[in-house]
């Protein structure tokens, strides 16, 4: 029987979102049933690229899909962003023909109650998916969002995190459609930090990937995660490591709201936390803390289980 | 002595309010100035003058703003909280004099410009008469003392929605308007007034007293709790908001606050009227409120009970 965690990642091109798809792509924890991109810190064009080279160096002997995903949000202005500024040979393989929504609507058709979709950028894609196939939200098995603010305070405003402030609308459908989500929101995703030697593991000598996570590693400013550890910013890694183990993080049931209008407002997790009044049914868990006795043993053991079964 | 203007929609609590900083030796009450809110600018201040009656004081009530700034009354007519008179239906005292006739915007320009960084504002209801003050005249932003303002709530839910508590609903421009004038303000919000309650058994004690004061307060008092007691099951007791303002000024030490960015949602669709504290680690702008974020309860409430009825 296979036990590994089927899983679909939706990103764009930003460091994280690299660690993201290694970790995704090297831990035989996993099987990678595809890779979305969607704009933010990139163009989705960018995102799609980097994804196929990543996937491509992490797992040359696989064949994972890449679709290029929404450049824009639904109803918003975007402004073109800087590009990631990472030195990437060209890939070789080409993104599917599918769009990104397609793509996702395609994999979970097909592998019913089976996959967990990670999303590590604004909601757009997602959002359009559950447009084409409303049914989706039944297959899915978790919908794992790295973004939000639930008790911790924003990021781009006081009160909203980026990925849902970037495509408000997007967010309050999903979060409105019935699919089940796991919210990791800046309450945990600041305090996920991956040690270097820890990520090395995840390489073996005269890996292709090597220079790459040297790279990162290399531009990245280390910071103090949860405990004692410090190192690379890894919250979209918490976000995959998550769908293996939901016990990486503490989390809590909540109704969760976006709000779509307002200057500082707009994107806001909002939650009616009035006592007495609190609504019962939920459509959302969300961590509030890392549970810090297990986060470490488990990035060692998603790590060290990828070095021995290196690529699959 | 402490020069205060109390700016009430009187209200309940704003009663309590009233009777504590009247009583008060600290505070030397200026005048009253009323605004719409729990109850019309009119009802206020007939309410206002109703309670000053019990306390036999003749301190002079200035009536102001009928409404918000700009937009349409929001909220409505709070008569489960406040009863159909404001007053939990005991207004019924036949009233000996009026209003002054000078609005209550003027009277607050023309105190705080008479006595340069003396004068502290105690606003319970809406901002709006403060938000009128500081538009016709800008500069006593840096002439008052302070603004000590009972609205909001950063850390804690709202009351009026999930996330808006009422005073601010009500006209949450004008609550923005003080916010943005650099006028020296503390908010005593939800976060430190929830944690205020007025005790039922103490209206007992207020009862036995059996003065035309202590029994008119308890009857209101009691009017309020049972709305408490409806709309927070559990709960043993009613909460002292608009009295914790008052407290603040006359012993700043009741609570703690923290200097914070603070700005009023505008424009939310859920969150309307939300006060957004800038909570993160590095803001984007200097801190322009000090926030209550805790309260010394018992102390307060045991300095409230001896010297308000």
């Amino acid at each position: 029987m296979d036990d590994t965690t089927r899983i679909m990642l939706d990103l764009n091109a930003g460091p994280e979102n690299a660690l993201a798809v290694l970790l995704a792509a090297r831990s035989p924890r996993f099987t990678l049933e595809g890779i979305t991109s969607v704009f933010g810190t990139s163009g989705a064009e960018e995102g799609a690229r980097n994804a196929l080279l990543l996937a491509e160096l992490a797992a040359p002997d696989r064949d994972i899909p890449v679709a290029i995903g929404a450049a824009a949000p639904l109803l918003r202005e975007c402004k073109p962003a800087g590009a990631g500024g990472w030195a990437l040979p060209e890939p070789k393989r080409k993104p599917v023909p599918a769009s990104a929504a397609e793509l996702i609507v395609e994999r979970l058709n097909r592998h019913r109650g089976r996959i967990t979709l990670i999303c590590c950028g604004p909601l757009t894609n997602v959002a359009l998916a559950l447009v084409q196939d409303p049914g989706i939200a039944d297959k899915a098995k978790r919908l794992v969002i790295a973004g939000g603010a639930l008790k911790a305070p924003g990021d781009v405003t006081p009160v909203s995190e980026r990925n849902l402030w970037s495509d408000p609308e997007a967010a309050f459908r999903v979060f409105r459609s019935g699919i089940p989500i796991t919210l990791l929101g800046l309450d945990v995703t600041r305090e996920a930090a991956l040690p270097p030697e820890l990520l090395r593991s995840l390489v073996k000598e005269s890996d292709a990937v090597a220079d790459f996570l040297e790279q990162i590693i290399r531009t990245r400013t280390s910071i103090r995660g949860t405990g004692t550890s410090s190192g690379i910013p890894a919250g979209d890694a918490l976000a995959v490591a998550v769908a293996a183990d939901p016990g990486l993080v503490e989390t809590e049931g909540f109704s969760v709201m976006i709000e779509i209008k307002g200057t500082v407002s707009r994107g806001a997790t909002l939650v009616d936390l009035r006592k007495g009044l609190r609504p019962t049914v939920h459509n959302c868990d969300s961590a509030l803390k890392v549970n810090n006795g297990r986060l470490a043993a488990g990035w060692t053991e998603l790590m060290s289980r990828a070095a021995k079964g290196g690529a699959r | 002595m402490n020069p205060t203007i109390l700016d009430v929609d009187t209200g309940i609590d704003d009663a309590l309010a009233i009777a504590y900083a009247v009583r008060s030796p600290a505070l030397e009450v200026l005048g009253i100035t009323t605004c719409f809110g729990n109850v019309s600018a009119e009802e206020a201040s007939c309410n206002t003058l109703t309670v000053l009656d019990y306390l036999e004081s003749d301190i002079p009530v200035y009536q102001g703003a009928g409404e918000p700034l700009f937009r349409k009354y929001l909220g409505e007519k709070a008569v489960a909280i406040h009863g159909e008179d404001g007053l939990g239906n005991r207004a019924d005292r036949i009233l000996k004099r009026g209003i002054e006739k000078q609005h209550a915007v003027d009277f607050m320009i023309e105190q705080i410009k008479r006595r340069p960084g003396e004068v502290t504002l105690v606003c319970v209801g809406t901002m709006t008469n403060l938000a009128l003050a500081l538009m016709k005249a800008p500069e006593i932003a840096g002439l008052m003392k302070r603004a000590v303002i009972m609205g909001g709530a950063v850390t804690v839910p709202g009351n009026v929605t999930p996330w808006a508590e009422a005073n601010i609903h009500n006209d949450p421009e004008a609550a923005e308007w003080l916010f943005r004038s650099s006028a020296p303000v503390t908010m005593v919000g939800l976060d430190v007034t929830m944690q205020t309650l007025l005790p039922e058994e103490e209206l007992d004690r207020w009862r036995r007293k059996n003065t035309p004061l202590a029994s008119f307060m308890a009857d209101i008092s009691e009017f309020y709790i049972q709305c408490y007691k409806r709309n927070y099951p559990g709960i043993r007791g009613c909460g002292l908001h608009d009295p914790l303002a008052v407290g603040a000024v006359i012993d700043p030490t009741f609570v703690t606050t923290v200097p914070m960015h603070v700005q009023v949602d505008l424009e939310g669709s859920l969150s309307l009227a939300r006060t957004i504290g800038d909570r993160r680690e590095q803001p984007d702008r200097r801190p322009n409120a000090d926030v209550c974020l805790t309260v010394d309860a018992d102390r307060f409430l045991a300095h409230f009970l001896e010297n308000t009825v």
